[in-house]
């Protein structure tokens, strides 16, 4: 992993076409500012591995398609 | 074409039925190629997504729109291109079920939608940041209803 130190209002490029700016520090959290193409995705990391598990769990349920007509929404 | 599956035995489907996740379904995402099939022919919102590459691997799908009325949801570029929609129509949202305990308590994920071009067979999942959209929305049990509040941004 690269490590880089930044100040607030200091940025990065990162393959010449992703910018991340240090918008300001408060405390411990950092507010990050990010310019990218619009084809790039971008997310906050443990959202992201939240999905990821909550798939790994749909992908093993054991569902009964007949049990589902019994069921009623309330 | 045939292919086996755990759920149904060998079944047989149209190469113009398969539907392809470029990326994958993140966490599993070696897998690309499915097929959709609706759980019963009586208008149901329910769906089952079954890949054509791991016969064990089916997912149980909700069309969202259809049971959690007034959910939002904005597309982003990135995600317009990818999929390469020219029209709102072309899509559908999907959510997958998890269902760990028993049906009763089966939940469906909100805030990772599955977005699938109809006319390309295309499809992402995409995850909704911005939203306060529940990953494990209860089905079921009471207060089901999807709970938007305003964003934080």
């Amino acid at each position: 992993m690269l490590v880089l130190s930044r100040k607030k209002g200091e940025s990065i490029i990162i393959d010449d076409q992703i910018k991340l700016t240090v918008i300001a520090v408060e405390g411990e959290t950092i507010k990050i500012g990010i310019d990218a193409p619009k084809q790039i995705s971008i997310h906050r990391e443990e959202i992201y591995l939240e999905i990821q598990e909550e798939n790994k769990s749909a992908s093993t349920s054991h569902f009964n398609v007949e049990e589902l007509k019994s069921i009623k929404k309330p | 074409m045939k292919i086996g599956t755990e759920r149904f035995g060998e079944i047989e489907i149209k190469e113009t039925e398969i539907i392809s996740f470029p990326k994958g379904i993140p966490g599993l995402d070696e897998y690309k190629k499915f097929v959709l099939f609706p759980v019963d022919e009586q208008d149901s919102p329910y769906f089952l997504l079954q890949s054509i590459e791991k016969r064990d691997l089916c997912f149980f799908l909700l069309d969202t729109l259809a049971y959690f009325t007034d959910y939002e949801i904005e597309l982003d570029e990135s995600t317009v291109q990818s999929l390469e929609v020219e029209s709102p129509s072309d899509i559908i949202v999907f959510s997958l079920i998890t269902v760990t305990t028993s049906l009763q308590e089966a939940t469906a994920n909100l805030k990772g939608p599955i977005i699938l071009n109809v006319k390309k067979n295309l499809a992402k999942q995409v995850v909704l940041d911005k939203s306060d959209y529940l990953i494990k929305q209860p089905l079921f049990q009471p207060k089901s209803e999807a709970q938007q509040k305003e964003s934080r941004g």
